[in-house]
């Protein structure tokens, strides 16, 4: 029975990481600029759902969650950042969690400019049936990509824009687009990591729908 | 042993998903809608007993629904944006069996009830993927023009006089809609 229970606690690490995103964690947000790699550049911006998820639609029945993994999906987007166009967010290896609604910061590796798009998780149910047989279900909005970030050798931080999308009746993204709150967010970076680096304005441009 | 466990842990579900069904509807709400739908399981290794048509508004979960012979409803569904994301059955060889519509945006079930009437969610069938010997088998589950819509509601229409006669809100409504596609049923 306890051999059951680890391999079912097993199958479920590999389908709540694994499964989603081939067992990549998603980066932590930064608190400080001293937290930012070299070679990496702060990216600021900003993922909005419209309307918004309410308390009543997000369903995360999540058994043995020693992964933490209801807090990655609560309320937040799984975004993939690549260094090459083609490929998918479960093979990209590099993951960001932003909170929706909420200005991010991430240290992203510069050559990881190509935003991938990836989902946003409204249900998730796993049923663990036996040792190699679990049934998940998760529902998703899924958060079109196919942008390009201009990440610039000399980069420090870099604004990408609020990605706001307009969300159909049955989790659907009707409608996609990059909004420009550059001034809220530099008040917001300053506030948070205080002043003295310059942010560059740089929104992406092509925006592709699912 | 297992497959005893398993058995009882999709008895768990299927309770589980008829508890999602909540209060029984009150006949005499007139706010409350009919949703109809079938699904042709001929080539399928299973039957479908049950069908889950899942609420997208966030104010339930949604309603299981018993089926039989394909045929599907459910008398009294509230406003709201609605799909079916899940249906099961059994056989003899194949055990219990779940299948799923994608509920990962919107499915060809997709509806959208706002004033009180009935919905038909569509007709669909389980269609064999021809695949090679030794590779492992496929299937589709695909939308069919026949039964018709008139064809189902005149099913449920007698089905409910059956089972559910109390229910004279619900109907009518499938009364409702069977006269409105009588014009489009003769022309056809």
């Amino acid at each position: 029975m306890v051999r059951i229970a680890k391999n079912a606690l097993l199958v479920a690490a590999i389908y709540v990481l694994g499964g989603c995103a081939a067992f990549t964690f998603p980066e932590k947000e930064i608190t400080s600029f001293a937290e930012v790699p070299e070679g990496y550049v702060l990216l600021v911006g900003k993922i909005e759902l419209d309307p918004p998820l309410r308390p009543t639609e997000i369903k995360l029945d999540i058994s043995n969650d020693v992964f933490n993994t209801e807090e990655m999906m609560a309320n937040r987007a799984i975004i993939g950042l690549s260094e090459r166009a083609n490929v998918t967010v479960e093979k990209c290896g590099f993951l960001i969690n932003p909170e929706l609604g909420q200005t991010y910061f991430f240290a992203v590796p510069r050559e990881r400019a190509h935003m991938l798009g990836g989902y946003i998780t409204v249900s998730f149910d796993m049923r663990t049936n036996g040792p190699r047989d679990v049934i998940v279900n998760q529902g998703k909005v899924l958060v079109p990509g196919g942008m390009h970030y201009d990440l610039r050798p000399g980069d420090d931080v870099v604004y990408v824009g609020t990605l706001r999308l307009e969300r159909g009746p049955f989790n659907d993204v009707t409608k996609a687009e990059v909004i420009d709150e550059f001034d809220s967010a530099k008040r917001e970076l300053t506030a948070r990591l205080g002043a003295g680096r310059r942010m560059r304005n740089s929104l992406p441009i092509q925006v592709s729908a699912n | 042993m297992i497959r005893l466990l398993q058995r009882y842990f999709l008895i768990v579900i299927a309770a589980s998903l008829v508890a999602c069904a909540g209060a029984p509807v009150d006949p005499n709400d007139t706010t409350r809608s009919v949703i109809f739908g079938y699904i042709d399981m001929d080539e399928a290794p299973t039957s479908v007993d049950w069908v889950f048509i899942q609420q997208y508004d966030g104010t339930s979960d949604g309603y299981s629904v018993g089926a039989d012979k394909g045929l599907f409803y459910h008398v009294g569904v509230k406003p709201g944006p609605y799909q079916v994301t899940q249906f099961g059955g059994s056989g003899f060889l194949a055990g219990e069996v779940i299948y799923n519509f994608p509920d990962t945006g919107r499915n060809d079930t997709a509806l959208i009830v706002e004033q009180p009437g009935a919905y038909f969610a569509g007709s669909f069938g389980y269609q064999k993927i021809k695949t090679g010997m030794f590779e492992q088998k496929q299937f589709d589950i695909q939308r069919i023009d026949s039964p018709t819509e008139a064809a189902v509601l005149q099913k449920v229409r007698k089905r409910m006089g059956k089972d559910n006669p109390e229910y004279r809100h619900a109907i009518a409504l499938v009364e409702r809609r069977i006269a409105e596609l009588q014009p489009v049923a003769s022309a056809e």
